[in-house]
């Protein structure tokens, strides 16, 4: 296989950060090559070089031989580099053919040729077995296939050199077997792929080669079936790292703190309601709670919040009925809630560390008497925290945007964990974050429970909820389609359980 | 404060684009500067001129800042003023016979109450209907306004006010003394720097505060932790409003002492910018509403000795104002950061 594209010495400085300092990258016709590296490793920067949405500052860039300028994603189009975001640039109430045709000619001037694309459309579609209904609006495709109208729409404008990034992030275990198969056949037919991702077990299984970045800095490119996953991850992260933790024997499992029985939920859009949930964790044990983003693990952890009082149903929190209790009355009894999404429900990105440390007890003694706060005694207490859970930043003053995700997580898990609770709930709570900081989060978990807390672990990542939790429950479209042991689960079943099949029936055929 | 060294900035480039303005239409913008400064500051006489102008502008200005910190943009303080200005007469002109003790302060109260529900309204709107603040706040001036109106020219018409509509002067007792005579200051401005730093403290010293920015920086994270999102809504627009509702108190019962439908010049509006300039802190709206009450002073000075047109106030205000936004848009920010590091690659190769 000949060199499709060679990038060498690729040099990125922005104020303050060396976002790539002589990067060597190369991918071969018909590759896949893994990107792989921790948040801030460099690899958005690199490919938003190889796309034209940057300049480096430094570096050559080769593409069949030729050297090239590429100075904008319409010159990337040009030379045959296709990029398929993380999140996708689709219009919602277009459909997929309307989608595709965005911002190309059809070739009848001013006027679209829609059919024709169409046509054209679905037989690039069955040559790379790509399953799309072209005749529905965006907004109502599965991820799974919005993310194929993306690869088709790179397709169709030419692309021989894709560039996938994180694109697994948002599908479920089938569609991530299903896109495996696509970008086969796509290497197949001579195309290569770029796949950026953090997730070491879907780089082994998909890769050809593998390159890994730190810091910016290029740090090897190997053959990935000579690579092991321990090794990748140090190579990662600079030291050995260890994602599949020892776990004690529970202790105390009779000991039942956290009850959901029964909850109903009603919404008004139909989408994320609960019907007829029904948990139980117990004190020293981890329950994952699997299931595909949407399917009311949101009103699940409103309801365990008390931020809405469930139609019907009851939560007991250690033997009382805090069905209804507001958030408050709820931290009062020693819980600890880790959101799903950090920005937006776990942090106050303007407003400073110490602010941001104090949310949950800027209102009470010694943080405040009489309505007034005591902001000496805010300040100690949030330099202890940052020392405690080892928080990079220059001050308690600055704010909380201008920090790294991983130690925004560090800031929620201080602010949480603190005070040692008996019950926690956690939710997607290493979304986006790198290999490190997801260690560093699973370690403190882990703690918690070994010292006795109850867990329950709300996950769309099923490698997270097996290396966790000792039960798994998998919600699907608001029931609890089951319940089993963590060392007795497939991946198979979870995943038939997370598209809605019920365990009994499962176990039945 | 270090956004207050960007609002200077862009009073500075707002003042250079002036001049070159100036410079067009036939002025020498250095000569028309020094004049505008004398006129603001030169005598004791301007600057307590300067001082009257800045106390409805840092009062109302504290009263769109305080709800922009909660994450609402009050743009009602016009109609607040007004019903503020309506409720201090009412309260002046009902207890004829108190002592200044009492009156004074209860006039200003009842101008705290009567902006305070006139912009409590359209918070609970928004806490418990989600309307838009910047709507409803706006409609608000209008119905205010027109309610002062119709006062003023039917049932509170002062009768021997001949073809003025205003309403009878308010007592002595209610009325804010000078405390400076030469230089013709009231009582208002140490009223307005004691709010200033009553806002500050509320602000950030108190558990009230903390919730109102706490709101602001992130409703739905503060709805996880409990905070009552919908009760620090309506307060901070209930003070925000109060803040505004002084602002007209202090005209009628410093200036004017007779409420009519024409004492405010748009305060309610100037507000906004100083309440942006002042980079929505306390002291930062004192600062701004003093510069913005000098520049209307000069700019007057100007307009008599130069024959300046005296809308270059509202020019001035303006251009400051878009420096202002301009500096606080991140994407604009990052356009020229992006820019300038294209110009670095260039120079490298």
């Amino acid at each position: 296989m000949g060199t499709l594209l060679r990038m060498e010495g690729i040099t990125k400085v922005y104020p303050g950060v060396i976002a790539n300092h002589e990067v060597d990258f190369e991918v071969a016709e018909g590759e896949i090559h893994a990107l792989l590296g921790e948040n801030g490793a460099g690899k958005t920067t690199l490919m938003n070089i190889l796309y034209g949405m940057t300049t480096p500052d430094a570096g050559r860039i080769t593409l069949r031989g030729q050297p090239v300028s590429i100075r904008s994603p319409r010159d990337a189009t040009a030379l045959g580099i296709g990029m398929v975001h993380q999140h996708f640039m689709l219009v919602p109430r277009f459909t997929a053919v309307q989608s595709v045709v965005l911002g190309t000619n059809t070739g009848r001037g001013p006027w679209l040729d829609l059919k024709g694309v169409s046509r054209r459309l679905r037989a690039l579609a069955d040559q790379y077995g790509l399953d799309i209904d072209f005749n529905t609006e965006i907004q109502d495709l599965p991820l799974g296939m919005q993310q194929r109208v993306e690869i088709l729409k790179v397709l169709y404008r030419g692309a021989d050199l894709l560039i996938m990034d994180e694109p697994t992030a948002v599908l479920t275990p089938d569609e991530v077997q299903m896109l495996f198969g696509i970008l086969r056949r796509l290497a197949e037919q001579g195309h290569a792929t770029i796949f950026i991702s953090h997730k070491l077990d879907e780089v082994l299984a998909i890769s050809d080669r593998v390159t890994v970045l730190r810091d910016g800095h290029h740090v090897a490119t190997l053959k990935t079936s000579e690579a092991t996953q321990p090794q990748l991850a140090q190579l990662m992260v600079g030291r050995p790292v260890v994602l599949s933790v020892e776990k004690s024997p529970r202790q105390d499992p009779e000991h039942r703190v956290l009850e959901v029985s029964d909850v109903w939920v009603e919404r008004e859009h139909g989408r994320d309601q609960l019907r007829g949930v029904s948990l139980a964790v117990h004190a020293g044990e981890i329950l994952g709670l699997a299931g595909i983003d949407g399917n009311g693990q949101r009103a699940l952890l409103e309801v365990l919040c008390g931020l809405i009082r469930p139609a019907r149903g009851r939560v007991t929190l250690k033997g009382i009925d805090v069905t209804g209790y507001e958030p408050r009355q709820l931290a009062d009894l020693n819980i600890a809630r880790i959101p799903e999404d950090r920005r937006t429900m776990g942090l106050l990105l303007p407003l400073s560390i110490w602010e941001n440390l104090t949310l949950q007890s800027y209102f009470r003694e010694p943080h405040a008497r009489w309505g007034v706060l005591r902001l000496g005694q805010m300040a100690r207490f949030a330099r202890r925290l940052v020392a405690e859970f080892d928080i990079k930043a220059p001050s308690v003053e600055v704010a909380v945007s201008t920090l790294s995700g991983g130690n925004q997580q560090k800031l929620i898990l201080a602010r949480e964990l603190h005070h040692d609770p008996d019950v926690l709930i956690v939710a997607n709570a290493t979304r986006g974050l790198d290999v490190g900081a997801t260690e560093y989060t699973y370690r403190r978990l882990l703690e918690h429970r070994d010292r006795g807390a109850g867990i329950l672990l709300i996950s769309s990542d099923l490698e997270e909820i097996l290396c966790l939790s000792d039960r798994v429950a998998v919600i699907h479209g608001g029931k609890i389609m089951g319940e089993v042991p963590s060392d007795q689960v497939d991946r198979l079943t979870l995943g038939m359980m997370m598209t809605g099949t019920p365990l009994e029936a499962l176990s039945k055929a | 404060m270090p956004g207050l060294g960007a609002s200077a900035l862009a009073i500075v480039g707002a003042l250079l684009v002036t001049g070159v303005t100036l410079a067009f239409a036939g002025y020498r913008p250095i000569e028309v500067y020094a004049v505008m400064a004398d006129g603001a500051l030169g005598t004791p006489q301007a600057i307590g001129v300067t001082i009257t102008n800045a106390i409805p502008l840092i009062l109302a200005g504290l009263g769109v800042a305080l709800p922009f910190r909660c994450g609402l943009l009050n743009i009602g303080g016009e109609g607040q003023i007004y019903m503020g200005a309506l409720a201090a007469t009412l309260v002046a002109l009902a207890f004829p016979g108190l002592p200044p003790t009492i009156h004074l302060p209860l006039a200003l109260l009842g101008g705290f109450v009567g902006g305070g529900l006139w912009g409590a309204f359209p918070g609970w709107l928004r806490a418990s209907k989600n309307l838009n603040e910047i709507i409803t706040t706006i409609m608000l001036n209008y119905i205010g306004f027109w309610i002062i109106s119709y006062l003023v020219h039917g049932p509170l018409k002062d009768p021997d006010s001949y073809g003025y509509a205003w309403t009878v002067r308010v007592p002595e007792s209610a009325q804010l003394p000078l405390i400076l005579p030469a230089a013709r200051i009231h009582l208002g401005i140490v009223v307005a720097l004691i709010i200033a730093a009553l806002t500050h403290f509320l602000l950030w010293h108190t558990t009230l505060g903390f919730e109102m920015r706490a709101v602001g920086a992130g409703p739905e994270t503060s709805r996880f932790a409990g905070i009552a999102v919908q009760r620090s809504t309506v307060l901070s627009m209930l003070i925000g409003g109060g803040l505004a509702g002084m602002a007209g108190a202090a005209v009628i019962l410093g200036v004017q002492f007779r409420l009519s439908d024409f004492f405010s010049p748009g305060y309610g509006f100037d507000a906004i910018a100083v309440a942006l300039v002042g980079q929505t802190t306390p002291f930062g709206v004192v600062a701004a509403g003093l510069f913005f009450g000098a520049l209307s002073n000069g700019v007057g000075n100007a307009h008599r000795a130069l024959g300046v047109a005296q809308g270059m106030t509202s020019f001035i205000q303006g251009v400051t104002m878009m420096f202002i936004i301009a500096s606080q848009s991140l994407t604009l920010i990052r356009l020229l950061r992006k820019r300038r590091t294209v110009r670095l690659v260039e120079h490298a190769h």
